[in-house]
């Protein structure tokens, strides 16, 4: 895959990735839509939801010289609808209303595998992953996610160690936060 | 300490803290009612206080997940997610779709090696295709504009 060509709109690129690229949004589509009342219909309006989003904007995120990142963007963007698509919702019925029953979604939780993965590789993934969203997500952002949020260092031995004033630190810190929330949530 | 809110600020403050992120007794959530009641200035500053802690608490929730599955999380910050499940069920199914998602950016690598290609339906792929067209042109229009 050439994401150069890609971004490029190329005919002939495109319809050389469509099949795999389309393979990896019906794969995190099912992830989350497996069992009924999802159907291979809602599976695939979600995917095409998402193939949509990357023809218009979604390759414009993807890294020249990473033909992996176009997957990654996917199956990220995918899985973040598909949770939004079956988020019990309000339902609007004779003017009343209903909440989707929550046990669809106790049986999905169930149906899940349990992941078998290095902590290491989700920790790298989930970066990967930040890059790729629209707003920069630079080093210093990462150093702050990697040591201060998640193992733990101080703000203060943070800001010490790498020459950074402590109020910016702090900034970061609360910005890192809200992008990793906006980032996991269906607001991109 | 020169320059000091007031008083009766600084109390409202802290019962208001505690209100708000549910830490409060039942005497103190009565002190602050009454506190209200008395003085309705307070209102305003206290529905504010809950929506910025509640925005900063759930940012904090989508981390925990990621530090509970990366096993840095303390027991404390354990048992307060443990205890969303009861307390706020909002924030228990925020907390929820926070770690499936993560389990599933873990999942990627393994699940696209083992997947099987399918062809993309024809009619998708005119649908794509003809999107693709129209931003191309509507890119090359947009050139020609600023020329």
């Amino acid at each position: 895959m050439n994401v150069r060509l890609l971004k490029q709109g190329d005919e002939q690129e495109w319809h050389e990735s469509f099949d795999l690229l389309w393979s990896i949004a019906l794969s995190a589509a099912g992830r989350f839509l497996y069992i009924p009342p999802f159907s291979q219909q809602a599976r695939e309006d979600v995917a095409l939801q998402v193939m949509k989003e990357f023809v218009r904007l979604g390759i414009n995120r993807c890294l020249d010289d990473d033909p992996e990142s176009c997957g990654r963007w996917i199956w990220m963007r995918t899985s973040s609808r598909a949770i939004d698509f079956r988020r019990p919702r309000i339902v609007r019925r004779d003017g009343n209303q209903i909440e989707l029953e929550d046990r669809v979604e106790m049986e999905l939780e169930a149906h899940i595998e349990p992941v078998r993965i290095s902590l290491e590789y989700l920790l790298d993934e989930t970066i990967a992953c930040l890059r790729l969203r629209r707003g920069r997500f630079s080093l210093l952002e990462e150093g702050i996610l990697r040591e201060i949020l998640i193992s733990g260092k101080l703000e203060r031995e943070f800001a010490e160690e790498h020459g950074i004033p402590l109020g910016t630190v702090g900034r970061l810190v609360i910005q890192v936060k809200m992008k990793l929330r906006r980032f996991m949530r269906d607001e991109w | 300490m020169k320059f000091e809110m007031n008083f009766q600020d600084k109390a409202f403050l802290k019962l208001a803290a505690k209100v708000a992120s549910s830490q409060a007794t039942a005497e103190e959530q009565l002190d602050l009612e009454k506190l209200l009641h008395d003085h309705p200035r307070y209102e305003p500053e206290f529905l504010q206080l809950k929506q910025e802690l509640r925005q900063d608490h759930k940012a904090s929730l989508w981390l925990s997940a990621l530090r509970v599955m990366l096993k840095t999380a303390d027991p404390k910050e354990i048992k307060n997610i443990a205890a969303l499940k009861q307390a706020d069920p909002e924030q228990w199914r925020e907390y929820q779709d926070a770690k499936e998602f993560t389990e599933a950016l873990a999942s990627r690598e393994e699940s696209v090696k083992t997947m099987k290609i399918q062809a993309m339906p024809d009619h998708v792929r005119k649908e794509l295709l003809a999107r693709l067209k129209a931003s191309r042109e509507h890119r090359n229009s947009l050139r020609a504009d600023s020329r």
